[in-house]
């Protein structure tokens, strides 16, 4: 098994820039998960990878050989599309069939192979079946297959889950992981889901048109995103943000947010370093904030509660704090009416500043 | 060389295609390029000589029959378009609420075309036969005097556009009928709840929608109707006298009956390249559908 | 009693048009049954007036076409067949190779695409008397050959526009996933574009023998007696003495009714195939 390397990729179609400089590299038997929304560029970088595109620039590695000039058939790796590209004049057993066949294999060992990966999948009954006949989740276990049956050096699996009703999603991302436990290969797989991205990938490389915006595992994304969309990207509610000044006042050094002032003396040093502007945003992430019918602290900021949102286990309440609102999680034992004046206080510990031209973090 | 081969696939794929339509195009089209700058007659083969252009003034500048037969042929396409569209539309529409049978309808449309014209057209020069000729019967029998259809210097060209707007008429409505099927219903519905009439709806909503449909149906018709040739033989031989003589049947006559090849070559390659260019214009609105 | 004047003005109004489309029906089918039954009739019942519309039914006109026609029906069907067949042989491959070319890979950035298609649109009688020159020079007029060639030649671009239309429709992670797998790209398109395709080449190849089999002008002027087609000797009744009428309708009975039933076989697809794939 070898890893799979890109260095400055590029690629173009027409004007639009769809992979841009990108840069990353998978190791060996690693699940790097690209991550971001539609048109991020995940797809188009993936297709590089398996050679149906080629880049304009940069250059793809697969076990340290450069691959650029190499036809996909002879990059061994294996693609599963979002589409699935069942063949759907041939069998289930003669698609799962096909690869191998394509490589030469012995019609016995095919055979063994076949039913080998049907077996593992739950889809042997399925074998003699046309894939009109099957239904979404059998028609993807079908494309999951096609893809171990020859046992390449590197998977790459394009939003296999995201046609899939939610119910049967969580069950095979559950699947999944364990065929990976199983598998021990280098997978590289692209969703646009942040959950599936934190709870299966080794590493996670957050992608927003077609730039590489930070590439680490999902505990460094989740505390420590290196940029604004990457932080408001990863999370479930997302983060806030709040756009404030950076002001100093004798000693002290503040955010302010207009309707109030955060204290952040301890970091003034650290932020008058990085800044490029003291145009800041000040993000906090709602299983941050503290609501409370007194003030805790003396940085608690009055409040006021614009809608309660029961979401189990936790409950989202949306605050206003004069013109800006926020969204808190608070435990499910909250109480509260709209319009009721609350406090609510942040994990100072937990507080991120961007600098608000960059987008970058500077803490 | 593995590699060279994957990589000029696409190239090796048309290659037999580009070679065939390429050899078989461009050689005789320098050819009969070369042919109509000679006067070169196949039964007068000493008279053969380069003439230059002289081919080419002869008939713009003095061949009145080349005019004539031009004039006809325009009108000629006018008149069958005249007739086509407005019929075919008709016929469209009324396919288009009458659902049972489509099969049915689309095959019976179908037959005019893929009935060789020749033999179509001997069939209809039986009909249209002065005594024997079932039209007559029934013209009589509504108590007319039926006209000359094929002896008549003014009608003959009429009977020939008749037997066009029979044949292609289906093809017209076929397509238009695709176009109508093709519209969403919503808003005809909400032209009717807003008390829109017929003739409204049809102005306002369809018309616009089919239009550019309807001019690239125009323009496939015209561009076939400029090449008519095989139903001029089965029913006119260009006669009486030269009342049906056109474009191609005079080309047919001085090019294989007079053998005038190198004239004939002149005049050929005219029209060649007025129908390569209509045909420009309708590949492009095609393309833009 | 109360009048539901709009329930009756209703079923007027659909009596009314399916009377209509009855009579267009019978108006488009009329000369061709007209034809039919003409080549049944014996001589008596041909040339008179008033026509007729009852009589006795009699094969001598069939036989006379096959046994005292010149040019032979029987060598014009046999001809007819050997071009439609061998230029079908060569259409459809050609075709499917180049309009697969033109979808996937865009071969020759769509100018080439458009020159293939202006050759369809010459007009047969300006395109032939180069094609004449040069055939007689090389001794093939009046040889099936050459027919072949310039059926061929002239089926292409229709042929090649029409696949074009079907490829497009097929979506390209099938062949991706193959190459992916192990295919060349010439075995994605055999091996899983083709089968996908079936309905479409059978398409093309009907429209493309409807065309060949149809042909008059290039067979007319380049045979003289061996080479002659169909449509050729349909026209050959029309003699210096004057026209055959029973004959002729025989022969062009037997030269049209295949081609019926064709357009049974491919009604659906009649208007993608004439208006050159644009309208489906």
């Amino acid at each position: 098994m070898a890893r799979v390397r890109l260095e400055n990729v590029t690629k173009r179609f027409g004007d639009v820039v769809a992979v841009n400089n990108l840069s990353y590299e998978v190791g060996d038997g690693e699940f790097l998960c690209m991550l971001g929304p539609s048109g991020a560029g995940k797809t188009t970088t993936m297709r590089m990878i398996a050679g149906v595109e080629r880049p304009d620039e940069g250059n793809i590695y697969i076990g340290d050989v450069p691959v650029n000039d190499v036809p996909p058939k002879e990059r061994d790796v294996a693609m599963m599309f979002q589409s699935y590209a069942l063949y759907s004049h041939k069998t289930v057993y003669k698609n799962l069939a096909f690869p191998l066949e394509k490589h030469k294999v012995s019609k016995d060992e095919v055979d063994r192979r076949v039913k080998e990966v049907a077996e593992i999948l739950g889809i042997s009954h399925l074998l003699d079946r046309l894939p009109k006949q099957l239904s979404g989740g059998e028609k993807q276990r079908v494309a999951l297959g096609r893809t171990m049956v020859r046992k390449p050096e590197a998977y790459l699996l394009d939003e296999p889950l995201t046609n899939l009703d939610a119910k049967l999603r969580a069950h095979m991302r559950a699947e999944l992981k364990k065929l990976r436990e199983e598998l021990k290969t280098t997978i590289i797989y692209a969703t646009p889901d942040q959950l599936e991205a934190m709870s299966m990938a080794d590493r996670i490389a957050v992608m927003n048109f077609g730039k590489l915006l930070q590439c680490d595992t999902s505990g460094a994304i989740y505390n420590h995103p290196k940029n604004l969309f990457v932080a408001g990207f990863i999370g479930s509610p997302a983060m806030n943000f709040i756009d404030c000044t950076f002001v100093e006042k004798e000693d002290k050094a503040f955010l302010d947010a207009g309707e109030f002032l955060y204290d952040i003396t301890e970091l003034k040093n650290l932020i008058k370093d990085r800044y490029t502007s003291p145009e800041l945003i000040l993000g906090i992430r709602p299983e941050h904030i503290s609501i409370s019918k007194k003030p805790l602290t003396e940085d608690s900021i009055e409040a006021e509660i614009y809608v309660i949102e029961p979401s189990r286990p936790d409950v989202i309440v949306s605050i206003s704090v004069g013109t800006k609102a926020l969204e808190a999680l608070a435990p499910e034992t909250f109480r509260g009416d709209i319009g009721e004046k609350v406090w609510i206080t942040f994990d100072r510990s937990r507080v991120y500043v961007f600098d608000k031209k960059t987008e970058n973090a500077i803490i | 060389m593995k590699i060279d081969k994957e990589k000029y696939m696409p190239w090796i794929m048309a290659s037999p295609a580009l070679a065939i339509v390429f050899s078989l195009t461009l050689y005789p089209l320098f050819y009969s390029l070369y042919v109509s700058t000679r006067s070169f007659e196949l039964t007068a083969l000493w008279k053969d000589a380069f003439i230059g252009i002289e081919n080419y003034r002869r008939a713009l500048n003095s061949d009145l029959f080349f005019w004539s037969s031009l004039l006809k042929t325009i009108l000629y396409a006018l008149g069958c378009l005249s007739l086509e569209m407005p019929l075919g539309l008709g016929v469209a529409f009324l396919l288009n609420r009458a659902i049972k049978g489509r099969r049915v309808v689309r095959t019976i449309l179908a037959l005019p075309m893929v009935a060789a014209p020749v033999a179509v057209g001997l069939t209809w020069r039986y009909m249209y036969h002065h005594e024997f000729g079932v039209f007559n019967y029934f013209v009589r029998l509504l108590g007319i005097t039926p006209p000359g259809w094929l002896t008549n210097l003014n009608f003959a060209m009429i009977s020939v556009i008749i037997f066009d707007v029979w044949q292609w008429t289906p093809f017209v409505a076929l397509v238009l009928l695709a176009g109508l099927q093709s519209l969403s219903p919503e808003p005809y519905e909400s032209a009717t709840i807003y008390g829109a009439s017929m003739w409204q709806k049809f102005r306002y909503i369809t018309l616009p929608s089919i239009r550019s449909l309807m001019t690239i149906v125009a323009l496939l018709r015209l561009i076939d109707l400029l090449k008519l040739y095989d139903a001029v033989y089965a029913l006119t031989r260009g006669g009486p006298g030269i009342a049906t003589e056109v474009l191609t049947w005079y080309l047919y006559k001085i090019g294989f009956k007079f053998w005038w090849l190198g004239y004939a070559s002149a005049i050929a390659l005219m029209f060649q390249y007025l129908v390569i260019i209509l045909s420009v214009i309708t590949i492009e609105k095609m393309a833009k559908l | 009693m109360v009048m539901v004047g709009k329930t009756t003005e209703r079923i007027v109004a659909t009596v009314l048009m399916y009377l209509a489309v009855v009579v267009v029906m019978a108006a488009t089918l009329f000369p061709l049954v007209w034809m039919f039954i003409t080549s049944f009739k014996k001589e008596t019942d041909v040339l008179t007036f008033p026509p007729t519309f009852v009589f006795e039914p009699t094969f001598d006109n069939f036989i006379y076409a096959f046994t005292k026609s010149k040019p032979p029906l029987s060598l014009a069907l046999t001809n007819s067949l050997i071009i439609g067949a061998c230029t079908v042989a060569l259409v459809v491959p050609i075709s499917a190779l180049a309009a697969y070319s033109f979808a996937r890979f865009n071969v020759g950035g769509g100018h080439l695409q458009f020159y293939i298609l202006t050759v369809k649109m010459f007009p047969a009688i300006a395109a032939i008397i180069p094609y004449f020159i040069i055939f007689r020079e090389l001794g093939l007029l009046d040889h099936v050959l050459s027919l072949i060639i310039l059926n061929t030649l002239f089926n292409l671009p229709f042929a090649i526009w029409l696949l074009f239309g079907f490829f497009r429709e097929i979506p390209q992670d099938l062949e991706e996933s193959a190459m992916i797998e192990g295919c060349s790209k010439f075995g994605a398109f055999r091996d899983i574009v083709l089968p996908l395709i079936a309905p479409g080449l059978a398409v093309t190849a009907i429209f493309s023998t409807i065309f060949t089999w149809n042909e008059f002008l290039f067979a007319f002027i380049l045979s003289r007696a061996r080479a002659v087609t169909a449509p050729v000797a349909v026209a050959g009744f029309w003699t210096q003495r004057g026209i055959l009428w029973g004959p002729l309708s025989a022969a062009a009975t037997i030269c049209i009714v295949p081609m019926f039933i064709f357009a049974l076989l491919i009604q659906r697809y009649i208007v993608r195939g004439l208006t050159f794939g644009a309208v489906k």
